[in-house]
């Protein structure tokens, strides 16, 4: 319980300065910026990647604010010249080409992989075992270092002009004040708070990737405005813990109401819209899943308990259970890689694992098609139908090829793959159209596939990319594991 | 699922089709709403000038329902189309709202027809914007359009100054 409460009052800390952050541009300032996410996410981003190169964290910390703080500006410039309504589109549209720039550009953000193992600062000072208390504390100490810089803020002789930009820009302007000036002067002092508190959510979870970061922070931090009051900051600071705590607290409701739980499927974010159980432990297990996929163990984290996936939904056959003159074709196969769980699903009805694995195995045996591309088509294949457990097991056949494995995870990036060649993507570009749009084939793809590989060669990749499907669907539904 | 109709080297999907009569039809509707009926009138007058529009005997707020009331069908039909085409899934609305916003503000916010040819001109322009970036970032396209267009002609590429923005 005490490690729930820090967990949550840390969440609820960050997420308060967010709240403090729009209360200065949309409460004093009027200015509607429903792209607080992108800021945040800009925040979090610097703030991590620098770290990871070796920076100390609390110069990364400061890095962010000052980053996030300049692109806020730019913004503005860009944008206090509208209106309320327009202002909200174009900030939202903003923070939505951010989020865009850091999926994609690899290279600079890890795209979707994310980014992992950011340090948190300070942390040689706390003793053993406290480390997130001392980071709680570290967290609730900027919460109010930023507090009493926007009380004092708001008092001021500026704070008087930023409501008055806010009530009527025109007398503003008439009494001889720069309205674009005050207003870009505010998206800068709120985008400096936004990336201290993007900063400080990329190093508690020490792992951030462009999912955990959607309009939903900036809902959160609306209501937590609405609710507190705008242009009031304790109000603010009030209507964060109060709120966040309710939706943390409304997790429990899961044990006690049924059918409010969404238990997911293994790789799949949960389908129901219900979403109760708050930010701040879907991020955990998202962490944790990942360790799990890691080798860590799931069971060990008691707050996933109510949500733990249950195992293969089927009743496993073995080798013992086979008839005498299939079991060579399941050793066969055992040669391939770890495919027991997948054999032995399928071996709950024997044609069907008969006859697949001589298929497959026949097939290995002519080579007609080289192993390179029936690796890469399947697992271009499985990150189409994101089923994870397909994409683990082929993963490392094409490492063999010289593609790694964090090539192979962004293989949907073909475009502009550096790991690539042009007839790998082709036949990536292939499989994918294949699996996502088969439907509207051109003849013009079929005629470049000709320019590289014979018709038999074609129908065989053809057949595999579509067999991969049929794999990816059976292996999801009936949850097969790796490791069984 | 019907084969597509070739015309020549165009292939045009039935959907495609049933897409664009059903547009064409509800956008009809709309003109002659707009411009012929008394409600049409009553909305012009409201969104040019709600003061002499009270004035006048009409009630803002019963022109405000029947607006959203319009609105929500054409949403509705315009979701039931996108899932004909694409797909439907929980995240489709927010994929359309950048989108849908620019077209609106390219023809003139004050122009309901105008946003026809402002997505057209949007769709073309982010088709062609593929060409020159990668496919995964043509909402930036859409985006930098937008940008654009509201710091140098706020009104609008077919729509009059007065609008304020």
């Amino acid at each position: 319980m005490i490690v729930y409460l820090i967990a949550t009052l840390t969440v609820v800390a960050i997420a308060a300065l967010a709240g403090l952050a729009l209360n200065l541009q949309w409460g004093l300032g009027g200015l509607v910026n429903f792209g607080l996410y992108g800021f945040y996410m800009l925040g979090a981003y610097i703030a991590g990647l620098l770290t990871i190169q070796g920076l100390p964290p609390l110069i990364s910390l400061g890095a962010a604010m000052i980053g996030v703080s300049a692109l806020s500006a730019v913004s503005g410039l860009i944008s206090v010249r509208l209106s309320d309504d327009y202002l909200a589109i174009v900030t939202l549209g903003f923070a939505e080409c951010l989020r865009l720039v850091i999926s994609y550009e690899g290279w600079l953000t890890h795209g979707m992989l994310g980014v992992a193992g950011i340090k948190r600062p300070l942390q040689e000072l706390w003793p053993r075992g406290f480390a997130d208390i001392g980071f709680l504390a570290l967290t609730l100490l900027a919460l109010l270092l930023v507090y009493v810089a926007l009380q004092g803020l708001a008092r001021s002789p500026f704070g008087r002009l930023v409501r008055a930009t806010r009530d009527d820009p025109g007398v503003v302007e008439a009494l001889g004040k720069s309205v674009l000036d005050v207003r870009v002067r505010v998206l800068a002092i709120g985008g400096a708070i936004l990336g201290l508190a993007g900063g400080l959510h990329a190093f508690y979870y020490t792992y951030i990737d462009p999912t955990q970061f959607g309009p939903i922070i900036t809902a959160y931090a609306f209501m937590a405005v609405v609710v507190g009051g705008r242009g009031s900051n304790r109000g603010v600071v009030a209507s964060a813990f109060t709120l966040i705590f309710l939706l943390e607290g409304s997790r429990f409701l899961i044990d006690v109401i049924p059918g409010l739980g969404a238990c997911r499927t293994r790789g799949h974010p949960p389908v129901s819209g219900w979403r109760g159980p708050g930010r701040a432990f879907d991020l955990q297990a998202r962490w944790f899943r990942q360790r799990a996929a890691l080798g860590a163990c799931q069971q060990d984290i008691p707050f996933l308990t109510p949500e733990r996936c249950h195992g293969p939904r089927y009743p496993l056959s073995s080798r013992r259970s086979l008839p005498d003159h299939l079991k060579p074709l399941w050793d066969r196969m055992t040669l391939y890689g770890p495919f027991e769980g997948q054999a032995g699903a399928m071996a709950n009805r024997l044609p069907i694992f008969e006859h697949m694995w001589r298929l497959l195995t026949q097939l290995a045996d002519d080579a007609v098609l080289p192993k390179r591309y029936l690796e890469l088509a399947i697992v271009a294949t499985s990150l189409v139908n994101q089923c994870d457990f397909c994409v683990a097991q082929h993963s490392p056949k094409l490492a063999v090829e010289g593609i790694t494995p964090e090539g192979a995870a962004s293989l949907l990036d073909w475009e502009k793959h550096p790991e690539l060649n042009d007839v790998d993507r082709l036949v990536v570009e292939y499989s994918i159209a294949v699996t996502a749009n088969w439907h509207r084939i051109r003849d013009t793809v079929i005629d470049r596939l000709r320019a590289h590989f014979s018709e038999a060669q074609i129908v065989e990749l053809t057949w595999r990319i579509a067999l991969c499907g049929a794999f990816n669907r059976f292996n999801d539904v009936l949850q097969v594991e790796v490791d069984v | 699922m019907a084969r597509p109709i070739r015309l020549g080297n165009v292939r045009l999907n039935h959907e495609q089709l049933t897409i664009l009569m059903t547009v064409i039809v509800a956008l009809a509707v709309v003109w002659v709403v707009f411009r012929f009926t008394r409600l049409g009138r009553m909305m012009r007058a409201v969104a040019d000038n709600p003061d002499l529009a009270a004035v006048r005997g009409i009630t803002r707020s019963h022109v405000v329902a029947w607006v959203w009331l319009i609105a929500g069908a054409l949403v509705a039909v315009s979701g039931v189309l996108i899932g004909l085409d694409a797909n439907v899934e929980p995240q489709m609305g927010w994929t359309y709202l950048l989108p849908v916003f620019t077209a609106a503000i390219l023809g003139g916010i004050a122009y309901p027809m105008a946003a026809v040819a402002g997505a057209l001109t949007l769709g073309i322009a982010d088709e062609l914007a593929t060409l020159v970036m990668p496919v995964h970032y043509r909402m930036i396209a859409t985006f930098l359009l937008m940008v654009a267009l509201l710091l140098l002609r706020p009104w609008g590429l077919f729509g009059t100054r007065w609008v304020t923005k």
